[in-house]
């Protein structure tokens, strides 16, 4: 398989890659670390006569702790954040997951950016970034703006980000909350994942589910069960994320069915549950 | 900004130029234009590990990956490995270890040890059976190949 | 490559060093390069094709269609039918299917161009699974055929007229009724198995280059005689016209045996007029060829005190678009349902239908891993409906060593009991629990005593081993040369083992069933010896001494108080220090000293045992210990022979585990390396042993039996027994996928009065 020809730019600057998402529109495609996007090419599934490397901006790569944020950039690779000492310090549960995910040559040149704006249902940073309440930084000729990772991504596939704006970094909310991401694999995909943050005074509690649906997706009266009752018992806390993950569009597919695949994601929400209020007890 | 690019980069020790078209991958730089075909295509779809090689030392699946990308950049290949001392101890110990069979799959299979070793020169036997959880090998069973990393690591 | 490293000839050390040459990595100059357009549909008219605007493209130099097919010798061709045309023909009959080649200057221009093909189908009814085959009002897929008999494998199909019923195979013995009736229990079950992709690493290669009425082909082939054969037949060429050389093959197990797309690229390069090279993608592979899927349903009646009075069984194999060598797996099933178990009543029945699918194959062990699945689950069924412990009820029902499977087979040359006791000891050595789940297997190898060898003894004292056995991974190039080592008294680093190469080396049938090591082996025995007496006679008479004053040492020849180099003796003998001494032999049926009458020339019996961990939230299942026993009678290459059972161990884990080739409709829902699961190292059992039992009592060399297929075996239905007897449920669908243990969980918990 072959990716049809394209015209390759190497912007020097970020400023420069944005001016050229600008020129070309839609036409363009950022490429980071190629992982998903190749592949698409070389499938015929996806075809842009132009490609902005991204991979020579170190700016976009940096990881920073902002004191209030932990602050990723979009071109981290996932090899990178998951050896990150800042991050691993700050937030482990992202070094671990970037840390497992795929395999060690997609860790190699995948970047978290690049998971996000590709919004593929199965991946796991979305639901993970979204239940630690980050924000996404996107940019282009007219500035930048904010969204929270929670509504980043709209469908499979689909997300906010304009055709002339970049990903350019991840905020990160530090907080005293407990973090715990699970999820289940079969073979070459994630089948169910969930992220709990809990047990932060004055902060909602949160937690996710994702690779069920075609995005991530809160589980509001688990939230507000925990919320009103940090102790709810197991028996409530079960019934709550039945009822949450009830009300998901979940499909059949040859790889589940959707009362498995919602057997799985309320197993995983509730094992998130389960290991932060482990952690909190202690 | 260019229909045709230049490459600068060194290979498995030398220090090269090319010019390539961009939509060229770099399985397909390697193995036509390098003439290096160690580097075997499988999956296409960087499942299998087939096609690994190194660039910085780090491990990348060739079959997704534009060769655009090895510009300024240090490639091993698997005919980079070993010397004139002989061959490299990953390469012996896959031998010495009846670590492979049909053999399709070994030259990923040793360059992902070899980056696995450069990051992290004492994996315990969790983090090696991860690790190699991603290259797939349809003959051997894995054991023997797990074998001849956990000698690598704990001979 | 590196010029430093040394190089051997040795082609493991080629292959860790990337030297090794693979199907795949031939080039040939003005070669140009092949892509497939694929049928879109299961069962279609092509009512159009329009190739212009594909032609127009720059870089394109021609395209292969079935109109071309006129020109041909021969363009439909086959194993047991001529069912398959060379490219499809007026019709397609599963998705997949090619329908045009495109050749072009390179594989990006061909990829393009398959899109700028304009071609326009009528849809036909379709089935997709052999139940729907073999009802009356099904729409067939292909008029009644004639059945080619001892083409490739002996014998003939027996399909069954008027339906898609492309072989009937039946073993009766006994009074099934009589004893069913005067059983104290009698037993049915259903149990099912899907299609499998063989997934070896490399897909499928082959260059073809035609110059006038010769033909040479580089194929990653298991049976280059067999690809001679069919392509001589296709295009009308003398057997001496068409070579076919085999490079290093990645990966076989069957889905390279008998012959695949080689007609295909070879009319290819015979319409391009230009050496052409078609290099299939992993996906491309999974719509070539697959294991036959099964529905297997047992009967079996045992009297009160657990002894099997007799089995009934039906077996109805998906045998997919073109039947391929699916009528010698519908045979070998059959024979494999029975297991190394005395039973005097037998009634079997079975059956391979064409369907709307990847076409079906062989696949290692053909039929039986299908076979073992239903026989060995439901050996656990009955005892524990017995209330019997499965290894005593397996003890109360073996045969044992020297007895009948079949009066026609040959009688077991192993002791299946002993084995057990192996493996109960081997799993309870890597931790405390005994085995939770155990499963046997007996097959009967199709081995065909057909094939050659020459052992040539150079002047230098180098030898050359020609032998057409295809090196698919299993070492058999190691197992040759250690036997001409040992047989001419030489230095295994002193031979070089060739590859196989049609015009250049003696004929054989092929790699598969086991066989190389028995039939090449013994070739190679035989051909050692002849050339170690010429080598004799020739030291004998240059040196002007009694025969048996010379012996064979490493490098030369011994007369007791000196050693004469090999040159030396050559020197004296032909004048000058060339020459070279070529031994010879053809193993045949008739081979002086082997009983080669009676099938098998082997028994390959295999034993597994093993224990497991659930996640009984999730249904994940990890098989935590690993007993694998075979009896292969000698290992020449010890470590090729555990290479090869844990090899087979973890393809029959994936068996039992993920793997499914799925149709939906006709199209295969998950024929791509992503969305089809073969085993991984972190799915490997923690803990695993293999068992290798030698007794020497093998027709090969060193009394070596023919192995590499066993260990796949007993594994699924040893990991369901274990599923039965540690939690209560019992599986009889293969793959055994966590919904489908998550499922039986939940039906096992639920309280259904
Ligand atoms: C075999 C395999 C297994 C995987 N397993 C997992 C898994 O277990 N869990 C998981 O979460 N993920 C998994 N993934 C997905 C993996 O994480 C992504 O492929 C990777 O992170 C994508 O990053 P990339 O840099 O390669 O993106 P690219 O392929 O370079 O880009 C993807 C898309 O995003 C756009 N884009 C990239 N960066 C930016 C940016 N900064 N701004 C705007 N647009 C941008 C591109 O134009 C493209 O459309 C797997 C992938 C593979 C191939
Ligand atoms: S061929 Fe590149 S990962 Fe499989
Ligand atoms: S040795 Fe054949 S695929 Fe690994």
């Amino acid at each position: 398989m072959y990716p049809s020809p394209f015209t390759y730019h190497r912007p020097a600057s970020v400023e420069a890659a944005v001016a050229l998402l600008a020129e070309f529109g839609d036409d363009a495609a950022p490429y980071a670390g190629g992982t998903e996007l190749l592949l698409a090419m070389k499938m015929g599934f996806a075809q842009y006569d132009h490609l902005i490397d991204l991979k020579r901006l170190p700016t976009l790569r940096t990881i920073a702790n902002e004191g209030e944020f932990l602050s990723i950039g979009a071109l981290a690779t996932h090899a990178e954040i998951a050896a990150d000492p800042t991050v691993r310090d700050l937030l482990p549960p992202l070094a671990a997951l970037c840390g497992e995910v795929a395999n060690p040559r997609v860790r190699s040149s995948g970047t978290i950016g690049g998971n996000l704006c590709f919004a593929e249902p199965r991946a796991d940073p979305p639901a993970l970034l979204a239940g630690l309440d980050a924000t996404l930084i996107l940019r282009s000729t007219s500035g930048e703006r904010a969204v929270p990772a929670a509504s980043f991504i709209t469908g499979a596939l689909e997300t906010v980000r304009a055709a002339d704006e970049l990903l350019v970094r991840i905020d990160i909310l530090l907080s005293e909350r407990r973090v715990r991401y699970e999820r289940i694999v079969f073979g070459h995909r994630t089948v169910a994942g969930a992220v709990a943050a809990l047990g932060a005074p004055g902060q909602p509690e949160r937690i996710w589910v994702g690779g069920v649906a075609t995005c991530p997706a809160p589980l509001p009266l688990t939230q507000s069960l925990l919320d009103a009752e940090p102790g709810a018992a197991d028996a409530r806390l079960h019934d709550a994320v039945t009822q949450d993950i009830a009300a998901l569009d979940i499909a059949d597919d040859e790889e589940a069915s959707a009362d498995y695949r919602r057997h799985l994601a309320a197993t995983v929400a509730l094992r998130a549950i389960a290991g932060c209020r482990e952690e909190l007890q202690r | 900004m260019t229909a045709s690019l230049d490459l600068t980069f060194t290979l498995n020790g030398d220090a090269k130029t090319a010019r390539v078209a961009p939509n060229t991958l770099l399985i397909d730089f390697l193995r036509e234009a390098c003439q290096l075909r160690g580097t075997k295509r499988s999956c296409d779809m960087q499942i299998c590990g087939a096609c690994t090689v190194l660039v910085d030392d780090r491990p990348v699946s060739s079959c997704t990956t534009l060769a655009a990308d090895i510009d300024g950049a240090v490639v091993t290949t698997i005919e980079g490995l070993g010397g004139p001392d002989g061959l490299d101890p990953v390469q012996q110990a896959f031998l010495d270890h009846n670590a492979l069979q049909c053999g399709f799959c070994t030259p990923g299979f040793i360059l992902s040890v070899k980056a696995l070793l450069h990051a992290n020169p004492a994996p315990s036997h969790e983090e090696i059976v991860e690790h190699l959880n991603g290259n797939l090998c349809r003959c051997t069973g894995y054991h023997k190949i797990i074998d001849a990393v956990e000698s690598l690591v704990r001979p | 490559m590196p010029p430093d490293v040394p190089t051997t000839g040795n082609e493991r050390l080629d292959k860790v060093t990337g030297r090794a040459v693979f199907a795949s990595d031939i080039t040939v100059p003005g070669m140009a390069h092949g892509r497939i357009l694929r049928s879109p549909l299961p069962h279609a008219k092509i009512v159009k094709m329009d190739c212009t605007a594909a032609l127009a493209l720059e870089g394109v130099v021609a395209i292969l269609s079935g109109e071309d097919l006129a020109d041909l010798a021969q363009p439909y061709w086959g194993l047991y039918f001529n069912d398959r045309p060379v490219i499809a023909h007026e019709k397609v009959r599963y998705v997949g299917e090619p329908v045009a080649l495109v050749v072009a200057e390179t594989p990006a221009v061909a990829q393009a161009a398959l899109d700028r093909i304009d071609i326009d189908y009528t849809p036909l009814p379709f089935i997709d699974n052999a139940g729907d085959a073999i009802a009356p009002d099904a729409p067939r897929l292909h008029g009644n055929l004639e059945a080619i008999a001892d083409f490739y494998f002996k014998g003939q199909a027996r399909p069954v007229s008027g339906t898609n019923i492309y072989q009937l195979y039946a073993i009766s013995t006994g009074d099934t009724a009589a004893a069913e009736a005067e059983a104290a229990r009698v037993f049915e079950h259903t149990y099912t198995f899907p299609g499998i992709a063989h997934y070896a690493m490399e897909p499928h290669c082959v260059t073809a280059a035609f110059e006038g009425d010769r033909l040479t082909v580089w194929s990653g082939a298991q049976s280059p005689t067999a690809v001679q054969k069919v392509l001589s037949r296709v295009f009308g060429l003398a057997y001496a016209n068409v070579q076919v050389i085999v490079p290093h093959i990645g990966g076989g197990f069957g889905g390279k045996a008998s012959v695949k797309i080689d007609p295909l690229v070879a009319a290819a390069s015979w319409k391009a007029g230009r050496p052409v090279r078609v290099a299939l993608t992993q996906e491309e592979a999974m719509l070539t060829c697959r294991r036959l899927g099964a529905s297997i349903t047992l009967t079996t009646a045992v009297d009160a005190n657990g002894i099997i009075l007799s089995k009934r069984a039906a077996i109805l194999l998906d045998g997919g678009a073109y039947a391929d060598t699916g009528p010698a797996v519908t045979v070998k099933a059959a024979n494999r349902v029975i297991g190394p178990y005395a039973i005097k009543n037998l009634e079997i029945e079975s059956r391979a239908a064409y369907t709307n699918t990847v076409p079906g194959s062989a696949f290692r062990s053909i039929g039986g891993p299908q076979a073992v699945w239903a026989t060995e689950s439901q050996m656990d069924e009955i005892a524990a409906a017995l209330e019997i412990d499965p290894v005593d009820f397996r003890h109360r029902n073996l045969l044992p060593r020297g007895g009948k499977v079949l009066d026609s087979l040959r009688p077991l040359d192993a002791d299946i009991s002993e084995m057990m006791g192996h493996a109960g000891q081997a799993i309870t050595s890597m931790g405390d629990r005994p085995a939770a789940g155990v499963a046997v297997a007996a097959t009967d190898p199709g081995v065909l005593p057909l094939g050659g060898a020459l052992v040539r003894l150079l002047a230098d004292g180098s030898v050359l081993v020609m032998a057409n056995s295809a090196d698919i991974g299993q070492g058999v190039r190691d197992v040759l040369r250690n036997v001409a080592a040992k047989t001419l008294n030489q230095d295994p680093a002193a031979i070089r083992v060739a590859g196989p190469d049609t015009a250049t080396t003696p004929f054989d049938w092929g790699t598969g069933a086991s066989r190389s090591t028995v039939i090449i082996g013994l070739a190679v025995e035989d051909a050692a010896q002849d050339a170690r007496e010429q080598l004799l006679a020739l030291a004998a008479s240059a040196l002007e001494i009694p025969l048996d004053g010379v012996q064979l040492v490493p490098g030369g020849v011994a007369t007791g108080s000196e050693t004469i180099p090999f040159d030396r003796l050559f020197h004296t003998a032909f004048g000058i220090d060339s020459g070279e001494i070529v031994g010879r032999a053809m193993v045949t049926p008739s081979r002086k000293g082997s009983d080669f009458a009676t099938s098998p020339l082997f028994w390959e019996t295999a034993v597994g045992a093993c224990d497991i961990a659930l996640d009984e939230d999730t249904g994940a299942l990890a098989v935590t210990r690993f007993a694998g026993v075979a009896d292969i009678g000698h290992a020449i290459n010890p470590a090729g022979a555990e290479g090869q059972e844990e090899g087979a161990a973890i393809q029959g884990l994936g068996h039992a585990l993920y793997e499914h080739l799925a149709f939906i409709d006709g199209q295969p829902v998950n024929a791509t390396p992503i969305g089809y699961r073969i085993p991984a190292a972190g799915d490997v059992p923690h803990a695993a042993r293999t068992v290798l039992i030698e007794n020497a009592d093998g027709p090969g060399p060193m009394g070596a039996k023919g192995m590499g297929e066993g260990g796949l075996l007993p594994v699924a239905p040893a990991i369901a027994n274990a599923l039965a007897r540690r939690y209560g449920i019992r599986l009889r669908d293969l793959p055994m996928t966590p919904e489908k243990i998550w499922r039986a969980l939940r039906e096992r918990d639920s309280d259904v009065p």
